[in-house]
């Protein structure tokens, strides 16, 4: 069993430039006491890390906000975390099995809580529509296992969604991935050898990995220039529409930009994903 | 293409080049040549990238049809060959038949028939399904179908079988590859059988010193699969000098298989010009990295031009303040509490990525000899050996990396792990390969031998 002293030492050891509080973190579809008394320990938790950490010069430590999809219990996990000196705030228990709809909401109210000056980290996304959305929300850093898990399956990401590579329809595509991409596997492999090998030959895993990492790497790179060249509703309004091709957008994607003042073209009515 | 031997030397070991290929002018291939080992069209583990990572020479690769059988289609709509198809068309491409790295199952080739075991399972081949693959694949050289489902206990009746077939294949496939356009620059081999019978031997070599081919195929000593690792050149020796023994001088000879460092010298010795990479693909899927002296040159670290030392950083190990306070506790035994939230259910299991072996699973292969020349990375012992996986070697893995980190890697079962191995043992093999063709410029292959034959000490 990992202690917060242990889980620091070990942290200590790694030498990593960020690393975690331990928190106490439940599944998102719990409800009841358990909930609360997960949120509490990880402020205390947050107490023992920092009493623990022996590298405050040399590496940052961040707490992690808990709470639920609870409004009072959130707000206060990031209150009583606040309190703290520390110099940037990861968001955490969410991008469990909650809807959508509860995830937004809850990641709005944090970032809106968390100081303007400090980094803030959300834990697990994502997906690439979660990231526009999320970045539109206020978070600055992510991380997720997705790309990189979803390459080794045989999906390549691209703008209007994903390439599942296993697929038959690939067998004589000779295209790359993506024709725009500038990654060292678009340049010289096509689909249809891709296709060949995804699940069969590791080589195919890092091909797709490269790829899915730049693709997610040059996402997070456009969505940086729209906000400094203050287009970024433009910006995110055009993703959607690549990403949606029928303009169905998910009613919670709607919602949750609606709350930062980017509105979408809409078409039809919209279905609660 | 030209295949070229500048000068003939009273023994039968030699160097020579291959050159004059109009799709790859300027290439030239010296010989004896490692010919990279492919599995569905890739170095296993690497992609082009990394391969460049390895080496920024041009190469041949070994492509066995068995591994890219399922691609026929693809390349036949795809109109280019496979060197394209594959995203490597700047290297030289070899097609043989079989995957010198896995066992062909015994007693499966017919009358007028061979059995390759693809990705989709068995399939039987006659020389025009044979031929119409190769004239989708276009490789710059290939061997023509033969049987060599022959070993040490073949009876008269099934070397005789494999003989007479592969000459009835051969003379078909030098049907098809006269008459066809896309062929026409393609070389192709011919398939010297006959088992373990001298007789056989010397017949199948007749017969084919006669014939209009490229080169040459030594076949029929085994039947492919890691075991033949365990061969010794005196398992071999004679029925492969009478392979040589009627054959002109100054044709391609290659020779297939897993074999160990050692035979390869003997081989090269007895005058063959190429073989396959496969056994640095058998040795990675073992954890195994090859540490055997690969040239006469002494053991002494070379500077680099920048006086930058080969050995890696190992100070930023010294820097942590960690110790393992029980030696059984593994780091990674411990089950991650901090807060990396579920996955989206919408994402696959993990069990559906390909399976990267366990180095456990194949510990029953290694037997004694082959620990010669190798060690055992999943072994506990390298735990916490900061030292790089070889002293001598200025491979990237060797530069950056070290045996504790690649022994965790295998630990863990990452997929960086077989890479960066590979990385080692293909880079190590081609310097081998390099050490090899020195050793016979200069005459001082018996020096090379007596180096690769050393016990060497792997502590």
């Amino acid at each position: 069993m990992l202690t917060p002293e242990r889980s620091i030492e070990i942290q200590n050891a790694i030498g990593a430039d960020i690393i975690m509080q331990l928190d106490d973190v439940v599944r998102t579809t719990t409800v009841g006491p358990r909930v609360e008394e997960a949120m509490h320990r990880t402020t205390r938790w947050l107490d023992r890390c920092l009493k623990a950490h022996q590298n405050a010069d040399t590496q940052n430590i961040f707490p992690i906000v808990q709470g639920g999809l609870n409004v009072a219990l959130r707000s206060e996990s990031a209150k009583q975390l606040m309190q703290r000196e520390v110099p940037g705030f990861a968001i955490g228990g969410l991008s469990g099995g909650e809807s959508k709809n509860d995830f937004w909401k809850m990641v709005h109210l944090t970032t809106d809580l968390l100081p303007e000056d400090k980094p803030r980290y959300l834990m697990g996304v994502g997906f690439a529509p979660d990231l526009v959305v999320c970045s539109a929300l206020g978070v600055d850093m992510f991380d997720c296992v997705f790309p990189t898990r979803t390459a080794r399956f045989g999906c390549a990401l691209i703008h209007s969604g994903q390439l599942n590579l296993k697929q038959k329809i690939y067998a004589k595509d000779f295209q790359p991935i993506d024709e725009e991409c500038e990654c060292s596997t678009c340049k010289r492999y096509t689909r249809a050898y891709l296709h060949t090998i995804v699940t069969n030959e590791t080589v195919s895993c890092h091909l797709l990995s490269v790829h899915n990492i730049s693709y997610q790497l040059r996402l997070m790179k456009s969505i940086r220039k729209s906000i400094e060249q203050q287009c970024f509703p433009e910006f995110v309004r055009k993703f959607m529409a690549n990403m949606y091709a029928s303009k169905e957008y998910p009613q919670w994607i709607v919602d949750a930009l609606l709350a930062v003042n980017i509105h979408l073209d809409l078409a039809a009515p919209i279905a609660e994903k | 293409m030209k295949f070229i031997l500048p000068s003939v030397t009273a023994c039968s070991s030699r160097v020579g080049y291959i050159t004059d290929i109009r799709r790859l002018p300027g290439l030239v291939l010296e010989t004896p040549q490692l010919l990279l080992y492919t599995k569905g069209g890739s170095i296993p583990h690497l992609t082009y990238e990394v391969l460049q990572m390895v080496s920024k020479e041009q190469h041949a690769l070994h492509i066995p049809i068995s591994t890219v059988a399922h691609c026929h289609e693809a390349v036949v709509a795809f109109g280019k060959g496979i060197a394209d198809f594959i995203g490597l068309k700047e290297y030289l491409t070899f097609c043989s038949i079989h995957d010198p790295a896995a066992v062909t199952p015994h007693g499966f080739n017919e009358r007028d028939t061979v059995s390759i075991w693809s990705r989709t399972g068995r399939k039987q081949l006659d020389p025009d399904k044979y031929m119409d693959m190769i004239e989708a694949f276009q490789p710059d050289m290939y061997q023509s179908l033969c049987d060599g489902d022959t070993n040490p206990t073949s009876s008269k009746k099934r070397v005789q079988k494999s003989i007479n077939r592969s000459i009835a294949f051969l003379e078909k496939c030098l049907e098809r590859h006269e008459k066809s356009e896309v062929l026409k620059e393609s070389a192709i081999l011919g398939a010297v059988e006959g088992g373990y019978s001298i007789e056989g031997r010397e017949d199948s070599a007749k017969y084919l010193a006669n014939s209009s081919v490229f080169g040459y195929v030594i076949d029929g000593l085994h039947s492919n699969g890691p075991d033949v690792e365990q061969l010794t050149i005196e398992d071999v020796k004679p029925v492969l000098e009478a392979s040589l023994k009627h054959l002109p001088n100054d044709k391609f000879r290659v020779l297939q298989g897993c074999w160990n460092p050692e035979t390869v010298l003997s081989m090269v010795e007895l005058g063959m010009d190429a073989f396959d990479s496969s056994y640095v693909y058998t040795v990675t899927e073992r954890g195994g990295a090859l540490i055997f002296q690969n040239s006469i040159k002494n053991l002494d670290i070379p500077s680099t031009k920048d006086g930058s030392n080969l050995k890696p950083d190992t100070s930023i190990y010294a820097q942590s303040s960690y110790e393992i306070p029980e030696k059984k506790k593994r780091i990674t035994d411990d089950k991650q509490v901090t807060s990396v939230v579920e996955e989206d259910k919408s994402v696959e299991s993990e069990t559906q990525g390909p399976i990267v072996e366990s180095p456990e699973d194949t510990k029953s292969q290694t037997t004694s000899l082959n620990r010669k020349y190798e060690i055992s990375l999943a072994d506990k012992k390298y735990a916490e050996d900061f030292t790089p996986l070889s002293r001598s070697c200025s491979c990237l893995t060797c530069k950056k990396h070290t045996r504790a980190y690649i022994h965790h890697l295998l630990q863990t079962r990452e997929l960086l792990g077989p890479v960066l191995l590979t990385i080692h043992n293909l880079h190590y093999y081609m310097e081998f390969f390099k050490g090899i063709r020195e050793a016979l410029k200069s005459n001082t292959l018996d020096s090379l031998r007596k180096c690769v034959s050393e016990e060497k000490d792997t502590s």
